[in-house]
């Protein structure tokens, strides 16, 4: 049954008013909300963690999703000189790696590296500044793009 | 009817849908702010306390001048000696893959000592002992002067004083080969220890013990964090 457009509008408020379920759906619609912004919340925090972000409409996901390993190299008065990063995906040629040292959350040290768009090894060593090993807590490698 | 109903519930299932896009779409932008132009991939590697692992040597022999076609790999001591035509040299190895729990390839070293205990010195004077990492592989039961493996540049040196007496302890620093052994940027051939200034004509001697020995085995202390 196909209403004409003032009389559709009038039955819809006439309903609207009188239907006690209607009145029901506005929490309904609260928690569907709150559902998609929880949803985009733990997104966001799941990007920091390296995993993929979406930003607009196209998703973004991480140049590699399987983890990385790491080499030292140490000088004779054991601080470290460089840090190679090994196990990158092909994904992440073109790049830019990015490697802190820290101490807990302070951070020592930080070196970059580019990553070759072609003949990418999946490897990248950065130099640091000398930095006495025992300090050293923590490594964090963050690659930017491509 | 049925038309209508869903009409019904139309605007509150709208409303919240937009509303909810709105405010995902404003947090999409802050993330957004913070990539500033492109994705990001991180990784975080956090290391635990200190461990340390002492072992013994896996094989050790020394070289002689004198007798250059002879294994002397079964003896109780290692000896050094720059005299000339009597020239004597020590090769020891250590096998990281035994300490426990084992040290991943990824580990940090905070320090990597290697002991020998003194069974005699006789020096006239200071000598300094160079210790130098080993390039290829070599057998305790096998090794000679004749057949000696070649060595990288010295590592580390230690000075030893005419007078140090038997049990003393000589130390290397050898923190950064230990690294490299880690992390297979070097093969683990072990060391050479060998006096720094060799074809000298007085009878120095420096003689320590072996892994054949009772007592004072050679040693590799290291500790890391993983």
């Amino acid at each position: 049954m196909w209403l004409s457009g003032e009389r559709r509008w009038r039955h819809f408020r006439t309903a609207r008013t009188r239907t006690g379920m209607q009145r029901g759906l506005w929490p309904i619609g609260l928690l569907f909300s709150s559902l998609l912004l929880g949803s985009a919340a733990h997104a966001s925090g799941l990007s920091v963690a390296g995993s993929g972000m979406s930003a607009g409409s196209s998703a973004v996901s991480a140049c590699d999703a399987d983890g990385v390993a790491y080499r030292y190299t140490v000088n004779g008065s054991a601080q470290i000189t460089s840090v190679t990063v090994d196990s990158i995906a092909g994904a992440c040629a073109g790049g830019q790696l990015r490697v802190t040292l820290a101490n807990g959350l302070a951070s020592l040290v930080e070196g970059l590296a580019a990553l070759p768009s072609s003949g990418f090894t999946g490897s990248a060593t950065v130099s640091v500044a000398d930095t006495q090993s025992s300090q050293v807590t923590r490594v964090l490698a963050v690659i930017e793009g491509p | 009817m049925r038309r209508l109903a869903a009409g019904r519930r139309m605007p509150g299932l709208l409303a919240a849908l937009v509303g909810a896009l709105l405010l995902c779409g404003s947090i999409a932008t802050a993330a957004s702010l913070t990539v500033s132009g492109g994705r990001l991939t991180t990784f975080n590697r956090t290391y635990g306390s200190p461990t340390t692992c002492t072992l013994t040597a896996a094989a050790d022999a020394y070289v002689r001048e004198v007798t250059p076609a002879t294994a002397l790999g079964a003896e109780t001591t290692l000896e050094v000696s720059p005299q000339k035509l009597a020239r004597r040299r020590s090769l020891v190895r250590f096998d990281l893959g035994t300490c426990s729990p084992a040290i991943p390839a990824d580990a940090i070293v905070h320090s990597a000592s290697l002991r020998l205990t003194v069974v005699v010195a006789i020096l006239t004077g200071s000598r300094t002992y160079d210790l130098s990492r080993v390039s290829a592989s070599w057998s305790e039961a096998t090794v000679t002067w004749n057949a000696q493996p070649g060595v990288a540049s010295p590592t580390t040196s230690l000075v030893v004083a005419a007078g140090t007496s038997p049990g003393s302890n000589l130390e290397w620093n050898v923190v950064a080969d230990v690294q490299d052994f880690l992390t297979g940027a070097s093969a683990n051939h072990g060391w050479r220890i060998s006096d720094a200034a060799e074809g000298v004509a007085t009878a120095e001697l420096l003689q320590v013990h072996s892994r054949e020995a009772a007592t004072d085995l050679p040693t590799l202390v290291i500790t890391y964090v993983a």
